[in-house]
């Protein structure tokens, strides 16, 4: 097992990963960006380390410099979180080279499904439905338009790298696709480094459910059911739950099998979630694979027991997964909300500053992941994440129930939050009923949706 | 989230009408904020008036200080950590303590590591060396490829912050500068290794 670990992130995935460390008792450094100095992770590290200015590029984003962090510190092995370098194959083999342990998937498994497209094919010859889109990446214009007319209107044009929504849209015809191309491959280039565009049959009315894996490197697996993210905007995650309330317990049991076995024939290693879009009919088709912890894995961790961070660390120092299907118990219901900074009211516009006040909320089946504190100040140059309140009830109407008392419970001052928007939610009917799709948010106009939310009582 | 725009603080515009405030702030309430961080124990003061806010931060390293006391190789000790969070955030209070009001030799500018890595000082280079902005005063190794510190200012070389073969991170001070003489004796020499 690991001695030391250099947390290569931030905000409240740092914090979250720094409290598996201590409870495993293994010993944390933090890297941080000038920008993050006050944060709470570095201030509760064994050790902080400053890797270099605000923007991510020169600081979270630079291998040299997380490595350097790494050796300088004495740590065996780095923890690189969600996003910036986490599922950087040339990354992951840097630290390999280095004579440390990247936590995540081996750089050779990173590689075989760091193409999104090629991961479609893989996955798909080992049993897994995928969208219909095109067969490679996209070379020119001209050849775009001749595989959207194949694949036919709408197209979902998506970048190979990365995730987030960044590089993608929908069009609904050659007129839109050209004009599209040029800001996808610009968005692209400049998120991803990589501008290579693919395309994707556009599907209507579809749920986005993705499935917990968890493999070791001996070819055990597990899945952890499945968690519906299908309240977004423009791909942005907001709400997440499982289980997904549109699958039958006996459609959530095929998917999950067919998607662990699937895996596990490709080779996969370590925690990894897979990435479905599920039609009005229930038909689940496949289109991503993330290699890494993700934002919403506290969703899973409530229903199983499980800590997904102590299994990263676990199977990247080469133990066996140690229990099988049958050892997977979930139970209930748990949801996620993304408390973030950012202006509902105008267009989600991202919002950076001091919080003044802060108050989590508690009880029995809630969580809070954050890394608020009062008088932090929330630097411009990153996510607009301030934490998760995931709330666990034994069916889904009690889980919301809950949600909708600690989300009143939640102060939270200085900053312009999507709050109200979470509360609004909590009170809309399609969303009480369950029977939403990844359109809910353009349905019902976020603005008008947030200002019809009931304001809570003065706390404190 | 590139489909959102750039991300910035939402800065308050600064309309021509403010630039008399703007003034006055620099005239009159900074020098009296100087005054009272420097006679207090305080490691930072902050105020706020009128949607101005203004946040002096004493430095952290004090000139009498020996090299590396108060913090722990690299990064930032738990102890130091530690301070800070009792704080609220800010500098810690350890590098000046009661009693040892800030020099204004404080505010004299240190050249300042550009990476994470190990310290190298120039071979040759002491006390007293006369040097001037840009010139090379050592080099940061990071994987095994070097980079430059250099001097932030003219002026002559006063003490080093880190030791050669220190792990140091990004921003620390290295070595700092003292105020130059036109009369000088020596410059920098041709780099020894």
């Amino acid at each position: 097992m690991f001695e030391r670990i250099l947390i290569a992130n931030r905000g409240e995935i740092a914090l979250r990963i720094l409290r598996t460390c201590r409870r495993l008792g293994i010993g944390a450094v933090v890297a941080y960006s000038e920008a993050d100095r006050d944060t709470r992770a570095v201030q509760l590290a064994d050790e902080a380390i400053c890797v270099g200015p605000a923007e991510a590029k020169r600081s979270y984003l630079s291998a040299p410099a997380i490595l350097s962090a790494a050796i300088v510190t004495g740590c065996d092995a780095i923890h690189p979180g969600y996003g910036f370098l986490s599922e950087d194959d040339t990354f992951a083999e840097m630290t390999r080279a280095h004579g440390l342990t990247f936590i995540g998937p081996p750089a050779e498994v990173l590689e075989r499904f760091a193409s999104k497209a090629g991961t479609r094919h893989l996955l798909a010859s080992h049993g897994l439905p995928t969208v219909p889109g095109s067969a490679e990446m996209l070379r020119d214009d001209a050849d775009a338009l001749v595989e959207a007319e194949r694949i036919g209107y709408p197209v979902l044009i998506k970048p190979s790298a990365g995730g987030g929504g960044r590089g993608m849209r929908m069009v609904r015809s050659p007129r839109e696709l050209e004009q599209a191309l040029t800001v996808c491959r610009s968005e692209a280039r400049a998120a991803f480094g990589d501008d290579s565009l693919y395309l994707e049959k556009w599907l209507e009315e579809t749920r986005h459910v993705e499935v917990q894996v968890i493999v070791d490197r001996y070819g055990h697996g597990v899945h952890v059911g499945e968690r519906d993210c299908s309240v977004q905007r423009r791909h942005q995650k907001l709400v997440e739950e499982s289980p997904s309330p549109a699958l039958t317990p006996e459609a959530s049991a095929d998917l999950c099998r067919t998607a662990v076995e699937a895996v596990v024939a490709a080779g996969y290693e370590n925690v990894g979630t897979l990435e479905f879009l599920v039609d009005q009919s229930g038909q689940a088709y496949f289109i991503e694979i993330n290699c890494r912890i993700q934002v919403e894995h506290p969703v899973t961790e409530m229903r199983s027991g499980l800590d997904f961070v102590a299994e990263q660390i676990r199977i990247a120092a080469g133990e066996p997964l140690g229990y099988s299907q049958a050892d997977v118990v979930l139970r209930g219901h748990a949801v996620e909300f993304r408390l973030n900074a950012e202006d509902v009211a105008h267009d989600f516009r991202p919002q950076a500053g001091e919080v003044q006040r802060y108050l989590a909320p508690g009880g029995p089946g809630v969580r809070m992941d954050s890394h608020l504190y009062p008088a932090y100040e929330v630097p411009p140059f990153y996510d607009s994440l301030l934490g998760k309140l995931v709330v666990w009830g034994p069916d889904r109407s009690s889980a919301l129930a809950r949600a909708r008392g600690v989300l009143d419970e939640v102060v939270l001052e200085g900053l312009i939050t999507n709050l109200d928007f979470h509360r609004a939610l909590l009170r809309n009917e399609t969303f009480i009923e369950g029977a939403f799709t990844t359109n809910l948010l353009d349905r019902i106009g976020s603005a008008a949706f947030v200002s019809s939310a009931p304001r809570p009582q003065a706390v404190g | 989230m590139a489909d959102r725009p750039a991300r910035r603080a939402p800065a308050p515009a600064a309309p021509a009408a403010d630039a008399a405030a703007v003034g006055r702030l620099a005239d009159e309430v900074l020098p009296a904020l100087i005054a009272r961080l420097e006679a207090s124990t305080l490691g930072e003061l902050e105020i706020r008036r009128n949607g101005w806010r203004v946040r002096l931060r004493r430095s952290t390293v004090d000139a009498a200080q020996p090299d590396g006391a108060g913090r722990r190789g690299t990064g930032r000790s738990r102890a130091a950590a530690d301070q800070a969070a009792g704080t609220g955030r800010g500098a810690p209070l350890a590098a000046v303590g009661p009693g040892l009001p800030p020099k204004v030799a404080d505010r004299r500018p240190a050249a300042l590591s550009p990476a994470v890595g190990y310290f190298s000082p120039l071979g040759g280079l002491t006390a007293g060396v006369v040097v001037r902005s840009g010139d090379l005063l050592g080099h940061v190794d990071v994987l095994g490829v070097r980079q430059e510190v250099v001097a932030p200012a003219d002026g002559v070389v006063g003490r080093y912050l880190a030791e050669a073969g220190e792990a140091v991170e990004y921003g620390q001070e290295l070595v700092r500068l003292e105020a130059g003489r036109d009369d000088s004796v020596a410059t920098v020499p041709a780099e020894a290794g």
